[in-house]
């Protein structure tokens, strides 16, 4: 090839290049965010379509945070999910609608979401961005129109910015408040800085209540075993204190509340609720799905007195809650010195970094 | 003559490259692990459907296992092992795992696999494994916490006692229960292969040992269950079976 040739080939090529969607366009350019995984905790599998970015998580909170996702633009998602609460709703039993509509299942505490692979208390949504976008249109939650948010933010100024930040240009999608969400969600992390971490790191000791609440919550309950146990361990073990499975722990005989089943249609389903962390727990009162106790007493009273041995799929798990040490078939039959100990581990779950970090506070207070 | 040496060697190339016939020099294996009860293999189904078993009449709702030790048998029925590979099942739904293209192609006579691990790899720290991997505790939920180790297999489901559906639950845990598992069987490995094994769960109560709910126990986790653990362990090692082998569908 003569080098005219050569030289016809290089500008064609150059001109083919210099025609892409992208001439004239600056690069979009976004800042990795490194997910700061607290010491003993598995390694979460992020979503690979979706990876943190500084800008993106930014936008996340604020959509979050922002009322305007709601009809009359009286609520946000931390509305019933307060920092200063564990992210639930202020201690109350079910959260209220933007025209006080009641809810039916306790607001569920977000933290180390990164692990969690489906969400609710009855596993409906399969991913983060889906869960978030949920509330908005539900009638007795936000009771808004997704498309109509979209518009609204479209409005906003200093939503084409975030927008334009997080993905490169001001269009606003569902699809993209899914992931800005998906990503502020997934950075709400609880562990490292507790009592109990602090322990496992050998930088703190428990008192001695609080070590025998841990030799009990990791205590099987086996009639066979010389010495009771709580075992707590086998649903809320591991670092997250979650097994994350979707399990009926006997509070009912009757379901008036069919938790997974009720998502699946499988009477084999009915009366499941995802199995919670326990993390921050003295933080996210009350418990249960359905908020039905407001102390940790009174869930250790349950687990000790009060499971129902006949409720419908009572998960196997529970086998060391009806046949027990004791030989009760209602529960632990715990001591009180035993039930106030394990109460006593509970409490050094608490990381009070989700009151301190500002990545979690209102942007709008 | 010389002009022609290029195209000529090019063309060479390709259609060698391009044989039908040409074998891999090595493959990886899939391997698919099904539930079924009895003799006559039934599919099990989980949760719902109830087996005959003895006198005890049995539901399943979780069989989960933690796989280690890969290997297979050369047809001196010598092991050649899979070293560094860790698989997870969660039946029936989370049934198979791939073994790498590291597996030279040919004859076996055999499949060996643990359920459980060493007791290094069992006591290890479970966060250095990555998102995904089948030993992360957030991956199996078979991790038991900070007493330490692996549950090997979490076996359970429900039994009629006295006229109601009662529990059974069996976690098979420590070293001393951790279990290898044989299958003796032709392999023709010479290409890319999906290997099928029957997990008969009916075996599970009664391989090595007959085992009830009623009579032995319906519950353990492997301490304080007067040996049942350990029995149960030997009959799950001897419950898996050759079912099928067949070329990977692309």
């Amino acid at each position: 090839m003569t080098n005219t040739r050569w030289l016809v080939f290089g500008l064609l090529t150059l001109l083919v290049v210099s025609c892409g969607d992208n001439w004239g366009k600056k690069p979009h350019v976004t800042t990795p965010y490194v997910l700061q995984v607290p010491a003993g905790f598995p390694q979460p599998a992020l979503p690979a379509d979706n990876p943190l970015t500084v800008e993106g998580i930014l936008l996340g909170r604020q959509l979050f945070f922002d009322p305007i996702l709601s009809l009359d633009s009286s609520q946000s998602c931390g509305s019933c999910h307060n920092a200063a609460f564990g992210f639930t709703d202020h201690g109350l039993t079910y959260s209220l609608g933007v025209d006080g509509s009641v809810g039916d299942r306790n607001s569920m505490p977000l933290h180390n979401l990164a692990w969690h692979q489906t969400f609710f208390w009855d596993g409906r949504a399969p991913s983060l961005r889906e869960q978030s976008l949920e509330p908005i249109s539900n009638p007795i939650e936000m009771k808004e129109d997704v498309l109509h948010v979209v518009e609204k933010l479209q409005r906003q100024p200093r939503y084409q910015d975030a927008f334009t930040a997080a993905f490169g240009d001001e269009e606003v999608t569902p699809e993209r408040m899914g992931l800005a969400m998906e990503q502020f969600m997934l950075t709400i992390l609880s562990g490292g800085d507790s009592k109990f971490d602090r322990f496992i790191a050998g930088t703190e000791s428990l008192t001695t209540e609080e070590a025998l609440g841990l030799q009990l919550f990791n205590g099987e309950s086996n009639p066979n075993s010389p010495t009771p146990g709580a075992d707590c361990f086998h649903c809320h073990g591991g670092a997250l204190f979650t097994n994350h499975k979707f399990m009926n722990n006997g509070l009912d005989s009757v379901l008036t509340d069919l938790g997974l089943g009720g998502v699946t249609g499988l009477t084999t389903d009915d009366g499941k609720f995802k199995v919670p962390s326990l993390r921050n727990i003295a933080y996210t009162a009350p418990y249960m799905h359905d908020g039905r106790f407001q102390t940790l007493e009174q869930v250790i009273e349950f687990y000790n007195s009060g499971v129902e041995p006949n409720s419908p799929n009572l998960d196997p798990s529970m086998i060391g809650f009806i046949q027990t040490h004791s030989g009760s078939t209602r529960g632990l039959n715990l001591t009180l010195t035993q039930r106030q100990a394990v109460v006593a581990f509970l409490n050094t779950f608490t990381d009070t970094r989700v009151e301190t970090d500002t990545l979690y506070q209102n942007p709008f207070k | 003559m010389k002009k022609f040496a290029l195209p000529l060697l090019v063309a060479g190339i390709l259609l060698t490259s391009c044989d039908p016939e040409k074998k891999p020099e090595i493959v990886n294996l899939e391997v698919v692990v099904q539930p079924v009860f009895g003799a006559g293999n039934a599919p099990v189904s989980y949760n719902d459907a109830s087996y005959a078993m003895g006198t005890d009449t049995v539901k399943f709702t979780r069989n989960d296992f933690v796989l280690s030790e890969f290997a297979l048998l050369d047809e001196q029925g010598a092991r050649v092992d899979i070293r560094n590979e860790y698989a997870y099942l969660s039946l029936p739904n989370r049934n198979s795992f791939t073994l790498p293209t590291t597996i030279a192609a040919g004859q076996y006579a055999g499949f060996a696999f643990a359920i459980g691990l060493d007791s290094t790899t069992n006591h290890g720290d479970p966060s250095i494994w990555g998102g995904s991997h089948p030993l992360n505790p957030a991956v199996n939920n078979l991790h038991w916490g900070w007493t330490g180790g692996y549950i090997f297999a979490a076996m359970e489901g429900y039994y009629q006692k006295d006229g109601a559906q009662t529990p059974w639950l069996y976690h098979i845990a420590l070293l001393e229960n951790r279990m290898e598992v044989v299958v003796e069987t032709p392999l023709d490995l010479t290409d890319f292969k999906t290997l099928t094994l029957q997990l008969d769960l009916e075996k599970f109560f009664k391989a090595v040992h007959a085992l009830s709910p009623n009579e032995d126990g319906d519950f353990s986790h492997s301490t304080f269950d007067n040996g049942l653990a350990h029995k149960l362990s030997e009959n799950l090692s001897q419950s898996f079976q050759f079912a099928s082998l067949e070329n990977q569908t692309p």
